[in-house]
């Protein structure tokens, strides 16, 4: 009966007692949050930990969601601060300084990037050779990537997940692009 | 996999039933919220107090008194205007997770701020609210420190 529900009514009832009903939550995002953090973090044994953390701390913060946005986003929010922490306390950790906020590609205003169709690592059909070059790739590129090509979320929810203008999305997906286009060139020339 | 998400939902389930990982009840969410805007209108109000403090000395320093103290005087905006940009720099960092805020790049932000709050300070420099709060609090006002004390 509660499959039928909207996330944001389970929420709901959750918080009024129904606490039972969380299990429902972790059913519907255990595999897609999975997946994304054993991409994200690039460690297979470690995820299932990483992944018990996102949920806990979902089900502690579970009052501070507000009902008018996304629980997806919110929840991915979730997932993304945990595997930043896991990366930074495993040394793994390559990407950006206090909040996102000091990062070039968040301070400095850029028009958003516009896709090109001849953009050889553009179509979403390229997810197999774009997860081949993934842990070559630096952090916050590597997640952009993943939310784009393997969540497909739209623009708007990534910047809402990552708490960055959606403009720093564009522009951290054109360098994610070029990244693997020049690692699939290096290794064509090979 | 089967087997990893059966594992996952009755641990979590489990850790529910048991008390082990509670909700932190909403009024914390609401307090910790009422803090942020607390210290975004306190950086606010004290921006605008020492900048509108900047307006009102190089309004009132007469020309006579440039001279041994010009070097201070001169540093004096210097100063201000850095500690402005510090200031903006913080409300942007604090309010940074609120979406009307990071949906902009932090540099628009900051700019935005300065602008805001240059903009009050000559609104309240005009409204002369220094020149009234120096009879009140003349200690302050004729301080060393300021270079050119205001009698």
């Amino acid at each position: 009966m509660n499959y039928m529900n909207s996330d944001n009514e389970i929420i709901e009832k959750i918080i009024r007692g129904e606490k039972e009903l969380f299990s429902v939550i972790v059913e519907r995002y255990e595999l897609k949050l999975s997946r994304y953090i054993k991409r994200f973090i690039w460690d297979v044994d470690d995820a299932p930990d990483v992944l018990q953390n996102v949920f806990t701390r979902s089900y502690v913060y579970i009052k501070s969601f507000d009902k008018n946005q996304s629980f997806n986003a919110w929840i991915y929010r979730i997932a993304h601060n945990e595997c930043i922490n896991f990366l930074k306390k495993n040394k793994k950790f390559s990407g950006y300084s206090i909040g996102d906020i000091l990062d070039i590609d968040t301070f400095i205003p850029f028009l958003t990037a516009k896709e090109k169709s001849d953009d050889t690592t553009n179509s979403r059909e390229n997810k197999e050779a774009v997860e081949k070059y993934l842990n070559q790739i630096d952090s916050k590129y590597r997640e952009v990537l993943i939310l784009y090509f393997f969540e497909e979320l739209s623009y708007e929810e990534m910047s809402r997940i990552l708490q960055v203008p959606v403009s720093t999305v564009g522009v951290r997906l054109r360098r994610a692009k070029e990244k693997i286009k020049v690692l699939m060139e290096r290794e064509i020339k090979i | 996999m089967q087997e990893l998400e059966i594992t996952i939902e009755k641990k979590i389930q489990d850790l529910i039933d048991t008390n082990k990982i509670k909700m932190i009840p909403r009024s914390h969410f609401v307090l910790k919220g009422m803090l942020v805007i607390s210290a975004t209108i306190f950086a606010f109000v004290f921006a605008v107090f020492i900048f509108s403090f900047v307006l009102f000395r190089t309004r009132l320093v007469p020309p006579h008194a440039f001279g041994e103290v010009m070097f201070r005087l001169d540093m004096l905006p210097l100063i201000m205007i850095a500690l402005l940009f510090f200031i903006a720099g913080i409300i942007t960092l604090i309010s940074h997770k609120y979406q009307f805020v990071y949906k902009f790049p932090a540099l628009i932000t900051v700019i935005f701020f300065i602008l805001v709050i240059s903009g009050v300070s000559v609104l309240v420099d005009g409204m002369q609210m220094h020149d009234r709060l120096r009879h009140k609090i003349p200690t302050f006002y004729n301080r060393e420190i300021f270079a050119y004390p205001i009698r």
